[in-house]
């Protein structure tokens, strides 16, 4: 039989293997052999399809004329300038300081964070000593503060004020630094001490805003309120748009146009709070009219647009703005609830800077990215978590009216009793008043 | 300090109030990024591409010849060879303490998100074998804000990071001692044997009758026990070869079979080699089944291992560790079975009722294992 001749052939042939291997330390070793053999084929192979971080395919130009790149201010002297400004700033104090101030001033104008790295750089020698000059230590904590590191910005600013007891630039940073970190208490004292300084005005903003996230939020807004009143109905005259002459934001004429539209813009932030959107609606308005440098309003405004549900304003008021994270987020919100326009371009262009910001070890875009998470979720528990622990990192770390409402949203959406329990004990604590937070807790009762 | 329109001014200048209120507003996308690849061979070849801004190489090269603001990409071509020494001078790679050689070779366009780059592959010679170690002191000293984001590859894995200008170096970490986690491996693959039932089941079926010898349609006991142990080694080195071929090939990804055939016929193989027990006359299948059932085990190990160590860095000291594991699991069966079997050969108990029992018990199980594998 032909079957029968098979298996007898196949049981010879594997008696011939079984006695030729008849130890196993020699089977495992041909098996080993054969494994690597194996292995080295795939590493090969693995290798080929080397990996490469994003990016475009690169190419190569067929036209010489072709332009590969606007160089914004950059040209060969602008850069031999710099070199030859920066060499000698390493011996001059005062060259270092002017120098940082003026890149920290493009950066803020032309909203290049590029520039605060180049304005470290030139810092950085200074910094490095034991004894630093306080305008120093103040620019540095500037560029700290705008990299979200807020402890070490404060550090600098405890060593300037110590320096230069009245410097009111420092204490109006730590001030805010300490508000924009929900410190409110240790935020209270630089605050009194601008009140009585001469820049009563900035001392009044700084107050209001302490105020308004402490249980005293109408009266915080009433303040303000008064403050803008009494400035409208005295001598201002015109406005100033520069602040080159101000070492305070307010002048013998009232205070410049910047001041100003930085007051309509925390008047706004606290009308938010207390329910009145069109209030802060036209509040951000006007701040954006009298500073339209300023994307951080424009941002603010389309907040309330989008919240208000319009969507096509809000897009208007971001294409002023330069694409940034904050600003592409907000148009993929507004473009994916009016289902026009590339709601997945602006998303695709988002994650991408999201991913170069994580890779470089930063974490200044916390708060877009626990925004992001909550509005474009994947449907799981698994993402509700994620999300929260985003909201909480953020919340963590900075305490501004959107940081303590999408802390609020993750909490209630993932119904985590912990963190439900942390967020109600700080609101507590602090007094904070929201609607949209209250409504937001509400709402994770009833359901 | 004096105030007024002195070096003040400008500080205060800088600081207006929106500075300080901006912190929402600091975005990072647009620092200063470089991108660095590398890939480092075991044969000593380097391979790598490093991706700079147009903006930040014209700090450090004239890449606007003309001065309008503009990069052409004949201005590009134009300063390849400065753009070649730059890197060249400032990017420094090492391998196993020994500085690596290598080129630049084409200078490319590319973008990273949504900004203008040049992509610079280069070529080069390292070590074949050692520790990788880069440093960068490129864009540094112009802006703080730098960071050179890395990709490096070696045979040992992939690694990612950045380097930064107050960590301009990056070592790779020494590698996990390979022994360790080739011990570890051993030991998982003991463990998976002595507590995954399904193969001491199968073992068992296949060992059962070793002590006996097929004769005139009866088992019969072994006449010497040299015969018993011969036979056991036959039996063992066929299934031992067998899985070892199959965990190899899945594990290295040649060959892939779903869990959901492999668990089922597992239990499949159990039943037949138990029943076939039954059946002196099959007594001849018993090779060729432990080796062609043997492959199918193979998967199940193969599974267990990927999940044991789903990277696939060191992939052949896992993989060799575990089959060992199995192999020493499988022996110390065998010298526990080996010594019972000649001793219970002569007793006709054995041969009559204990064998065939036992093999029907094992058979039982493998039902009820398909049930629930095939139920699952």
């Amino acid at each position: 039989m032909n079957i029968r001749r098979v298996i007898t052939g196949v049981v010879a042939t594997m008696r011939t293997i079984a006695l030729s291997a008849m130890a196993l330390p020699a089977l495992v070793a041909s098996a080993l052999a054969l494994s690597a053999l194996a292995a080295s084929a795939l590493a090969v192979s693995a290798t080929a399809e080397a990996a490469t971080t994003g990016g475009a395919a690169p190419f190569r130009p067929t036209d010489p004329g072709f332009v590969v790149a606007e160089l914004p201010g950059g040209s060969s002297r602008a850069r031999d300038a710099f070199a030859r400004q920066l060499e000698l700033s390493r011996s001059d104090p005062q060259l270092a300081a002017q120098l940082a101030a003026a890149l920290l001033e493009q950066a803020r104008i032309s909203a290049q964070p590029r520039l605060y790295g180049r304005a470290e750089s030139v810092l950085a020698p200074w910094i490095a000593r034991p004894t630093v000059p306080a305008p120093l230590l103040i620019l540095e904590a500037n560029i700290l503060q705008q990299r979200h590191e807020f402890a070490a910005a404060i550090q600098l600013i405890d060593r300037a004020t110590a320096q230069d007891p009245r410097s009111g630039q420092a204490r109006l940073m730590r001030a805010n630094v300490r508000i924009v970190t929900g410190d409110y208490e240790h935020a209270g004292p630089d605050c009194a001490w601008l009140m009585g300084s001469r820049d009563q005005w900035t001392g009044s903003v700084c107050i209001a805003q302490v105020l308004g996230s402490t249980g005293q939020l109408q009266r915080a807004r009433a303040l303000l309120e008064r403050l803008m009143a009494d400035d409208a109905a005295g001598p201002s005259g015109q406005r100033q748009t520069g602040q080159g002459q101000a070492d305070q934001g307010q002048t013998d004429r009232g205070p410049t146009a910047e001041v100003l539209a930085w007051t309509l813009s925390v008047r706004a932030d606290l009308a938010l709070r207390a329910g009145a959107l069109p209030e802060a609606q036209d509040m951000l308005t006007r701040a954006v009219a009298l500073a339209p440098a300023s994307d951080y309003t424009r941002l603010a405004l389309a907040d309330v647009l989008i919240a208000r549900n319009q969507l096509a304003e809000a897009v208007k008021v971001l294409d002023a703005a330069r694409p940034s994270v904050g600003v592409l987020l907000r148009r993929a919100i507004a473009q994916s609830r009016t289902h026009e326009g590339h709601a997945q371009d602006s998303l695709a262009d988002l994650k991408e800077r999201l991913t170069v910001s994580a890779q470089r070890g930063e974490r200044t875009h916390l708060r877009e990215e626990t925004r992001l998470a909550l509005e474009f979720p994947h449907d799981g528990a698994d993402d509700r978590q994620a999300a929260l622990a985003l909201a909480r990192d953020n919340f963590n770390l900075q305490r501004e009216t959107e940081d303590i409402r999408l802390f609020a949203r993750a909490v209630v959406g993932a119904r985590d009793p912990a963190a439900l329990a942390t967020l109600k004990e700080w609101l507590q604590h602090s007094h904070y008043e929201d609607v949209v937070v209250d409504q937001l807790l509400r709402s994770g009762r009833s359901s | 300090m004096t105030r007024g329109l002195g070096w003040f001014a400008y500080v205060v200048a800088a600081l207006c109030v929106f500075c300080i209120l901006g912190a929402p507003n600091a975005e990072s996308h647009e620092s200063s990024t470089s991108y660095l690849t590398l890939d480092a061979r075991a044969d000593g070849s380097l391979n790598g591409s490093l991706d700079v801004g147009v903006l930040d190489l014209s700090w450090s090269v004239p890449l606007d010849a003309d001065g309008d603001g503009r990069v052409l990409w004949r201005e590009v071509e134009a300063a390849q060879p400065a753009i070649a020494t730059l890197v060249a001078d400032k990017l420094i790679v090492e391998r196993g303490g020994r500085q690596c050689t290598f080129h630049v070779t084409a200078v490319l366009v590319t973008r990273h998100v949504g900004e203008p780059y040049l992509s610079l592959p280069f070529v080069g010679r390292c070590e074949a074998v050692g520790l990788l170690g880069i440093r960068s002191d490129l864009f540094f000293g112009e802006d703080s804000g730098h960071r050179t984001l890395f990709d490096v590859r070696t045979a040992s894995g992939t690694t990612a990071g950045f380097l930064m200008v107050s960590a301009r170096e990056w070592k790779q970490s020494r590698a996990p001692n390979p022994w360790t986690a080739f011990a570890a491996f051993i030991v998982q693959g003991i463990w998976h044997v002595w507590t995954g039932y399904d193969h001491l089941a199968f073992l068992l079926s296949l060992l059962l009758p070793c002590a006996l010898t097929a004769g005139r349609g009866a088992w019969r006991p072994a006449e010497v026990p040299k015969v018993v142990l011969r036979d056991l080694l036959r039996i063992i080195t066929a299934f031992t070869v067998a899985h070892s071929i199959t965990l190899g090939l899945a594990t290295l990804h040649m060959v892939s079979v779903s869990a959901r055939i492999i668990e089922p016929l597992i239990a499949t193989t159990i039943i037949i080699a138990a029943l076939l027990n039954l059946f002196p006359k099959a007594a001849r299948l018993r090779l060729p089944l432990a080796f062609s059932f043997g492959l199918i085990h193979g998967f199940g190990f193969a599974l267990a291992l990927s999940e044991l160590a789903p990277v696939r860095g060191q992939i052949v000291a896992l993989l060799a560790g575990f089959n060992i594991g199995v192999e020493l699991a499988q022996l110390s069966v065998v010298l526990l079975v080996a010594p019972l079997l000649v001793l219970l050969r002569q007793s006709a108990v054995y041969a009559t009722r204990l064998m065939p029992a036992a093999s029907v018990a094992v058979a039982a199980a493998g039902f009820i294992w398909l049930g629930a594998r095939l139920g699952s």
